[in-house]
């Protein structure tokens, strides 16, 4: 069976038919994907791939370059920087899940309703504009100051300061959709608000809600290493990117092992995302969708 | 009965959208989208309303559904006043009133299947109970608008612009509704498509013994698929008589107008002293004094100006019934279109 076939039969069939759209992920969405895979199983595997425990000081051992028993140095009390940062990508991936996931559900609500029911538009959108006034890194350094610094506390920070991003695109494609035909004939069926908004509004959504999930998430990733960085975010000694990134500030002249490698991890992280968030709005977008 | 009965009647009918501006949107004025309708549609025929676009057929067709709130007037349904039900009374009224749209492209939720959209009313309203029975009835909803039920598992957009119209068809029929309000049905559609669509909502009228307000612009077509029309301009009906009737003796001024833009696809035909209607059809927002089609009436006289006229029943030559809201409309000799000529 050559390949189209398989993939049409593939499609034809009904129990595979909700599978049917990995056949035409485009490069970018593999390559991102692929990205992010890779640290989410940095993150799940991190006790198996950890080569030392990233807790254990040894000054014996401080500033040392990468070698066959620190692959990546270690930094300076001694520690592995290899096993933090696998440790670190635990952090990352938690703290950028939780974000995604509490920022979209919040915001999709506020989004809909605001979006649906027009008297409503107004105070919520002035109460997201005000949130949105305030730089998000700012927002959420208050917020982690007034409650004080813990992953849970950064967690509540980032979703605050994301919600309202979230909730303006998803209130954005609303008012939009509100206005197609297809609502009217939901309503000339008879059906009430809440049925139209979840088989008629939020389906028509979900693409930008998509994309904008894994912008999110890039944003939440640095986010996260930028409070823990200055001290606002994963307390020590847990290792995190940013905290590793902080430590090793100091030792920027004589220890460029430090900062180097958890900088890398960001970047690798948050390019994956970006690019698979590009082919994602890509892939999604409705004026594509006709020749799917 | 002598008098067939009536299923629809619209009596002062009015929807002003307020237009709004500032900060505090204040409003400052109306759109009279709808000013002051009067019909009634008795049951098993078809009432055209033909007009120009922006005239306010399309608001009329959606107020008699609710689909759009009126700000005055009366709407009865079967002895019933509709414009006082709750929501509960109201969604059982979907079951009778049914709408078809214009645009198939985009009256369709992207995002359901062929024989989700079609099931949704079925199971909203409880009228198939069970996957099996809902199953058979969407298989036979199918076939009746002539849509092979192999095609169930389908998006909407795999159609073409026809086929999508059959699915917006069998949706509204899957509440066997009384009355369907048609708007604009075939506009959106190839012209090639467009008689097959017609002669479906023929069929289905005859089998169901269903009532339609045909919404249309297009003459020819309102002339071969229409009991009665009636015309409106600028909010207003100016003109309802039996389609033969208004066809051949129109007795408004815009009638006539109307009736002479209508293309002859025989060009040994062609009349010749055709009327061509200057300027625009003034704004809803602010409507001339008197009779709103005075500012582009040949025939306009003082009193035009001055005096909205009431629709009135006129007699006409042949002695066959209709109402004109022409002041003048006694005194006008005005050209319609012969029954031989062709039809659509």
């Amino acid at each position: 069976m050559t390949g189209p076939e398989a993939m049409s039969r593939l499609a034809g069939s009904r129990a595979w038919a909700s599978f049917a759209w990995i056949a035409p992920l485009n490069g970018r969405i593999l390559f991102g994907g692929g990205l992010v895979l890779l640290i989410v199983f940095i993150a799940a595997a991190a006790p198996l791939l950890a080569t030392h425990d990233p807790l254990r000081v040894q000054m014996s051992m401080r500033l040392m370059p990468p070698s066959a028993d620190n692959w990546l140095g270690t930094d300076n009390n001694g520690r592995d920087i290899y096993s933090r940062i696998v440790h670190g990508a635990r952090v990352s991936v938690v703290v950028g899940m939780a974000v995604v996931i509490l920022t979209t559900v919040i915001g999709t609500f506020i989004g809909l309703v605001s979006g649906y029911f027009r008297r409503l538009d107004g105070p919520l959108m002035r109460f997201m504009d005000a949130l949105m006034s305030f730089p998000s890194i700012l927002l959420a350094i208050a917020i982690v100051a007034a409650l004080g610094a813990s992953i849970q506390n950064v967690v509540i920070a980032l979703t605050v300061s994301f919600i309202p991003h979230t909730a303006r695109v998803v209130r954005g494609k609303v008012l939009s959709v509100r206005e197609e035909t297809f609502v009217e004939s939901a309503r000339a069926i008879g059906l009430g608000d809440w049925l139209i908004i979840k088989r008629y509004i939020l389906p028509n959504v979900m693409a930008p809600l998509m994309v904008q999930a894994t912008f999110i998430l890039a944003l939440a990733i640095i986010a996260e290493a930028g409070l823990s960085y200055i001290g606002a975010g994963t307390p020590p000694p847990q290792p995190s990117w940013g905290n590793i990134l902080s430590d090793g500030r100091a030792y920027l002249h004589n220890a460029w092992w430090m900062t180097t490698f958890p900088g890398l991890f960001i970047m690798i992280s948050v390019l994956g995302l970006n690019i698979m968030g590009d082919g994602l709005r890509d892939k999604l977008d409705p004026r594509m969708e006709a020749g799917r | 009965m002598a008098e067939p009965q009536e299923l629809v009647r619209v009596t002062g009918l009015k929807k002003h959208f307020p237009l709004t501006s500032g900060v505090f949107r204040r409003t400052v004025g109306a759109v009279r989208a709808v000013e002051d309708v009067t019909l009634s549609i008795r049951k098993g025929e078809t009432l055209a309303l033909v007009g120009e676009s922006g005239c306010g057929k399309s608001t009329t067709g959606r107020l008699l559904l609710r689909l759009i709130e009126a700000s005055a007037g009366e709407l009865m349904f079967d002895g019933q006043d509709i414009r006082t039900l709750d929501r509960r009374a109201l969604r059982t009224l979907r079951r009778d009133m049914q709408i078809i749209f214009q645009d198939p492209f985009s009256s369709l939720n992207p995002r359901m299947r062929v024989c989700e959209l079609i099931a949704e009313p079925l199971k909203f309203h409880q009228l198939a109970r069970g996957r099996a029975e809902v199953e058979a009835e969407v298989d036979h909803l199918m076939n009746i608008v002539g849509l092979a039920p192999s095609h169930r598992d389908k998006f909407p957009h795999q159609f073409s612009g026809g086929q999508r119209q059959r699915i917006g068809i069998a949706r509204a029929l899957a509440v066997r509704p009384r009355f369907i309000v048609c708007d604009e049905p075939i506009s959106a559609l190839d012209v090639s498509i467009q008689a097959q669509v017609i002669n479906l909502l023929a069929q289905l009228q005859q089998d169901f013994g269903l009532t339609y307000l045909f919404i249309s612009h297009d003459l020819s077509v309102v002339r071969y698929v229409s009991d009665r029309v009636a015309v409106m301009y600028l909010g207003r009906i100016v003109e309802l008589a039996d389609t033969a009737a208004l066809f051949e003796e129109p007795r408004h001024p815009y009638t006539a107008a109307l009736l002479s833009s209508i293309p002859v696809p025989d060009p040994s035909l062609e009349r010749k002293d055709r009327v061509i209607l200057t300027g625009d059809v003034p704004s809803p927002s602010n409507p001339p004094s008197g009779c709103p089609f005075h500012p582009r009436c040949v025939h306009a006289q003082a009193i035009c100006r001055q005096e909205v006229p009431a629709l009135r029943t006129v007699a006409r030559g042949s002695g066959r019934p209709g109402q004109v809201a022409c002041h003048l409309a006694e005194d006008l000799d005005l050209q319609g279109i012969p029954t031989t000529e062709a039809s659509a």
